[in-house]
């Protein structure tokens, strides 16, 4: 957790040549409210692992963000899987009318189709925790060598 | 000589359901015990124990029955019973785990924070739970009366003793070590007389049953009790995508299948849960279709409303013969009871969960199991009262009004952020409403027109109220943007994020003692009363 306050000056100030370290107010003048500067934010762009996870617990803009993100790809599996279940269904009672062939539908419906929808149960379930994978690796920050 | 194994097959099967349930009893002690089983049983227990509670009288009686009667067509029922957990599972199963609630109205009042909607889904569930209840019921009383010559209303009866007895004992954790016993129990007793009758089969020259080539025709002794074949013969195309659309998407908001769910221990188990289910009911939804297709070799004359459930029970003896045959109808009699015992236990439970929390003032434990009483006696009724639907039939019923109410709320309640409480309402009042009505007016057979479109339309409500209810709320929750619930994004936090990543949110809110939603309120008072 970071906990000294951290401000980004102006360019000028942080152009310098002082080093802004323990720049405090010298003068006893209350007026101009001065803040102590510890360092640059040199790592602004990356967060650390604990810091997203607090902004999930915490339930800000960022971290319901993050689940959104999580949520759009999680949907994104399902509605794929379902398109996969939906298209052969919906055709196969058209199909089947037409053919008129008897042996053919008892073959497929009473027989082919459930080791394929445990297949496709499968697939959907391996995308799933790997989408679950994925966001819990960018939420803990475990890859500190992968992009950010 | 046959009524005597049958009826000892019979009472095997009953003493050896209650038998184990008492065994559960001595485990369940707090509330959570008895509705959840504590969550704490593993995967492939509960996968067992889903699949029996699901395989009911119609995926034992009543597929044959209608394969016999109608042809190929009818193998969708089995598809749209398998493939409606494949649904569950791509958009339900992991999100409702983690919703944290116990029944269907503790989701939709953590979901939308609205007492109003809790109730319409409660009375929902009642009415579905009643509904599906009804057929199971009647299959107990045709099984006792085939295979015994009993009055019809002795199995029904005798089953509503035993589902009250055992639910009332024992509740969630009995009910769980006694249904995975009865799937292995009914995968036995379907695939052991199939196997013996496939090989009469093949010794007597393996002709393949002829089945007319127009399925509309066949059911010419239909008469006044079954509304159902003549829409199915009128309409064949519209009635397949009705029973298609109702089974697929009925299957997440069936009561006893939803709470199911919760005695996972996480998300990530609900859904890996969900996929050997799927095996195990494929696995023996290979089965019935094989009755169907023998039976109109063996027992052409079945064509009856009533008498073509039977089928199953009497292949085997007719078949075979002899002392075999009858030992075979014995273990097929055995079977069919696990089924009604299983589906019955289930859904009662899930009812009087529903009926002791948002109808009666609830009181814990002893209120569910005072609840046990009407949730079995009014399906009761109405098994005594009405006869002469096919077993499956009324079970698509059921599943209409599940994919019309429960599965927008479900699907949209789990994925859309927008979904508002009068949204949910004006939905499940439209679509589940609606969908009840149809399936009241095709039950009583008091429809404006017993034939034509309009008939066809009612009998098969699906394809019309499915959309109707998933237009009705999305409709209305985007015409009252003010009244989203303040902690939507909390709750789909909640939904969607791993366990793993939530446990420190959990962990704190138990700490400060905020509750989460109506579950968590109940788990933790479960929780406290542990020591006594």
């Amino acid at each position: 957790m970071v906990t000294s306050p951290v401000r980004v000056f102006p360019a000028s100030l942080r152009a310098s040549p002082l080093p802004t370290l323990h720049a405090v107010s010298a003068s006893a003048e209350p007026a101009p409210r001065r803040e102590r500067v510890t360092g640059e934010p040199r790592t602004v762009h990356r967060l650390p692992g604990h810091r997203t996870q607090w902004e999930i617990d915490e339930q800000t803009t960022l971290g319901a963000a993050y689940v959104r993100s999580l949520m759009r790809s999680q949907l994104r599996a399902g509605l794929a899987a379902f398109a996969l279940l939906a298209l052969p269904v919906v055709t196969l009672p058209l199909f089947f009318a037409a053919l008129r062939n008897a042996t053919v539908v008892w073959a497929v419906l009473g027989f082919c189709c459930y080791p394929l929808l445990v297949l496709l149960a499968r697939w959907y379930i391996r995308r799933a925790e790997r989408n679950e994978r994925d966001f819990a690796r960018l939420v803990r920050g475990a890859d500190h060598d992968g992009p950010p | 000589m046959n009524e005597a194994y049958t009826i000892s097959a019979v009472s095997a099967v009953v003493l050896a359901s209650v038998l184990i349930g008492g065994f559960g009893l001595r485990i369940s002690r707090t509330t959570s015990d008895f509705y959840v089983a504590s969550r704490t049983v593993g995967p492939s227990l509960n996968a067992s124990a889903i699949s029996g509670e699901y395989l009911s009288a119609a995926s034992f009686l009543g597929v044959a029955g209608l394969l016999l009667v109608h042809g190929p067509d009818m193998l969708w029922y089995p598809v749209g019973y398998t493939a409606g957990y494949l649904v569950l599972l791509i958009f339900v199963a992991a999100p409702l785990r983690r919703s944290g609630a116990y029944t269907l109205p503790d989701f939709a009042e953590g979901r939308l924070e609205s007492a109003r909607v809790r109730r319409v889904v409660s009375m929902l569930v009642v009415g579905t739970g009643w509904l599906y209840l009804v057929p199971q019921l009647q299959g107990a009383g045709l099984t006792l009366g085939t295979l015994t010559g009993s009055p019809r209303w002795l199995g029904a009866v005798l089953v509503s003793c035993v589902v009250v007895v055992a639910v009332a004992a024992g509740g969630m954790r009995s009910i769980t070590f006694v249904q995975a016993f009865q799937y292995w129990l009914k995968l036995t007793a379907l695939l052991v007389p199939a196997v013996f009758v496939l090989l009469v089969w093949h010794h007597d020259g393996g002709a393949p049953p002829v089945f007319p080539a127009d399925p509309g025709a066949a059911p010419t002794a239909a008469g006044a009790g079954q509304p159902l074949a003549t829409s199915r013969a009128d309409h064949p195309l519209y009635a397949t995508y009705g029973l298609i659309v109702a089974t697929f998407l009925g299957t997440m908001g069936l009561p006893h299948v939803v709470v199911r769910f919760y005695t996972s221990p996480d998300g990530r188990a609900a859904r890996r849960t969900t996929v050997v289910v799927l095996a195990l009911v494929g696995l023996f939804y290979l089965l019935p279709p094989l009755y169907g297709w023998l039976g109109r070799l063996y027992a052409p004359e079945l064509t009856g409303a009533g008498d073509a459930d039977s089928a199953v029970l009497l292949l085997p003896g007719r078949a075979v013969g002899g002392v075999g045959g009858d030992l075979l109808g014995a273990l097929v009699a055995g079977g069919a009871f696990a089924a009604f015992l299983s589906t019955a236990s289930g859904l009662t439970m899930a009812v009087a969960g529903v009926l002791s929390q948002d109808v009666l003032p609830a009181r814990g434990v002893r209120h569910l199991r005072v609840a046990t009483v009407p949730a079995m006696g009014v399906p009761l009724g109405g098994a005594l009262l009405m006869s002469g639907m096919p077993v499956a039939d009324v079970v698509g019923m059921a599943f209409a009004v599940s994919a019309s109410a429960f599965c927008p709320l479900l699907v949209l309640g789990i994925w859309w952020r927008r979904l508002t409480p009068p949204g949910a309402l004006a939905g499940l009042l439209l679509g589940g409403g609606l969908a009840l009505l149809a399936v009241a007016l095709t039950v009583a057979g008091a429809g404006p027109v017993r034939t034509g479109w309009l008939h066809t339309l009612l009998a098969w409500p699906a394809v019309w109220s499915v959309p109707v209810g998933f237009l009705a709320m999305v409709l209305v929750s985007l015409a009252t943007p003010g009244s989203i619930p303040p902690h939507t994004s909390a709750t789909m936090t909640r939904l969607h994020l791993p366990e793993s990543l939530g446990a420190r949110q959990t962990a704190a809110a138990a700490a400060g003692g905020a509750p989460q939603g109506p579950g968590a309120r109940q788990a933790r008072a479960g929780r406290g009363r542990e020591p006594q």
